[in-house]
C-alpha cells in the first residue's frame, strides 16, 4: 500500500472529523486515522496550532476535536491543492 | 561618440514595459500561491513561490536601474557610468541566478534536506554574481544559469517521466528554458543584437511567464 504524505494525513483525519457530524473523540479519531498514537499526536498538535481543528469539552467534561474554519476549507480546497502540486510535481 | 543609452525613448519604453509585465506576471503568481502555502506549509509549493519571487526581484532591479538611467538624462543626477553598467548586472545576476536554483529545490526537497544547500545557493549565486560584477562577463552567468537549468530540466524530466502529468509539467520546463535562453538575448549589450531579436526575446520571455500564470491561475481558480 502507498505511504500517504504529510497532507493526505491531514487530509484524512479533517475528513473524518467532518463525516462524523463534526465532533468526535480523540480515541475514535486515533483509530480511524490508521496512524500511531505518536504520529497521531503530532499531527493534531500541529492542526491545533495551525486552527484547523480546536478541542471542546462536553458538559461532563469530556474532550471532543471539531473542525474550524479553516479546517472546512482545507478540505474544500485539497482538491485543488493535490492538483497543483501533482501539475508542477512540488 | 558618447552616446546616452537612457536617451533613445523607444528603447527604454521597450525596457520598462517589458520589465514591468514580468514583475506584475511574477508577483501575480507569487500571491496566487499564497493561499495554497497558507494552508499547507508545503516545501516544493514554497521553493516554486520563492522562484517567482526572485525573477521578479531580478527584473525589478532592471526596472529600478534604468529608472535611474532615465533621471540621469532628464535632471542632473546619474550614478558614475563606471557603476551604472556592471552594478544592474550584478544584482540581476544574483536574483536570476538564486531564483532557477529555487525551482531545481522545489523538484529536489523531498529527495534532500535542501535546507543545507539553500545557503550554499545563495553563497554560489552571490559569487557569480560579484564574478560578474568585476571582470563583467555576462557569459560566466549564462554558463552558470545554463548549468543550473539544464539540471532542473533532466530532473523534471527523470522525475515525471512515468507520471500522468509528464507531459505538462515537461511542457512547462521547456517553456522556462526557451525562457532562460531568451532572458540570456535580453541581458546581452544593446549593441549586440538587433533591436527586432530583443524585442523578439522580451515577448517570448512575457510569454512564457505568461503561460505559466495562466496554468497557476487556472489550477488555483476558486
Amino acid at each position: 500500500m502507498k505511504k500517504r504524505d504529510r497532507l493526505e494525513v491531514i487530509h484524512d483525519i479533517l475528513k473524518v472529523i467532518r463525516d462524523n457530524h463534526n465532533s468526535i473523540r480523540p480515541t475514535p479519531l486515533l483509530r480511524l486515522s490508521n496512524l500511531s498514537s505518536q504520529s497521531f499526536n503530532d499531527y493534531i498538535r500541529e492542526l491545533l496550532d495551525k486552527g484547523f481543528v480546536k478541542e471542546i469539552k462536553d458538559k461532563k467534561g469530556k474532550r471532543f476535536i471539531t473542525l474550524t474554519d479553516s479546517g472546512f476549507e482545507y478540505l474544500d480546497r485539497y482538491k485543488m491543492i493535490k492538483g497543483f502540486i501533482d501539475d508542477f510535481n512540488l | 561618440m558618447f552616446r546616452c543609452p537612457y536617451c533613445n525613448p523607444v528603447w527604454m519604453s521597450v525596457e520598462l514595459v517589458f520589465a514591468a509585465a514580468v514583475i506584475i506576471l511574477c508577483m501575480l503568481i507569487f500571491f496566487r500561491t499564497k493561499e495554497l502555502y497558507t494552508l499547507t506549509e508545503h516545501k516544493g509549493i514554497r521553493y516554486f513561490r520563492n522562484t517567482f519571487l526572485f525573477f521578479a526581484l531580478a527584473f525589478a532591479s532592471r526596472f529600478a536601474f534604468h529608472l535611474f538611467g532615465i533621471s540621469g538624462a532628464g535632471f542632473d543626477f546619474r550614478l558614475p557610468p563606471e557603476l551604472m553598467g556592471p552594478l544592474p548586472l550584478l544584482v540581476t545576476s544574483y536574483f536570476s541566478t538564486i531564483a532557477i536554483f529555487y525551482l531545481l529545490f522545489s523538484l529536489l526537497w523531498k529527495k534532500i534536506d535542501v535546507k543545507y544547500f539553500i545557503p550554499a545557493a545563495h553563497l554560489l549565486a552571490l559569487s557569480v554574481a560579484v564574478m560578474i560584477f568585476l571582470f563583467r562577463s555576462p557569459q560566466v552567468l549564462a554558463l552558470v544559469q545554463l548549468m543550473i537549468t539544464a539540471a532542473t530540466l533532466v530532473l523534471a524530466y527523470l522525475r515525471s517521466k512515468h507520471s500522468k502529468s509528464f507531459s505538462k509539467l515537461f511542457r512547462i520546463y521547456i517553456l522556462l528554458f526557451i525562457g532562460w535562453l531568451a532572458n540570456l538575448l535580453v541581458l546581452s549589450p544593446r549593441w549586440a543584437i538587433p533591436f527586432e531579436a530583443k524585442v523578439a526575446s522580451y515577448c517570448i520571455s512575457i510569454a512564457v511567464f505568461g503561460v505559466i500564470f495562466y496554468k497557476v491561475h487556472r489550477l488555483t481558480r476558486k
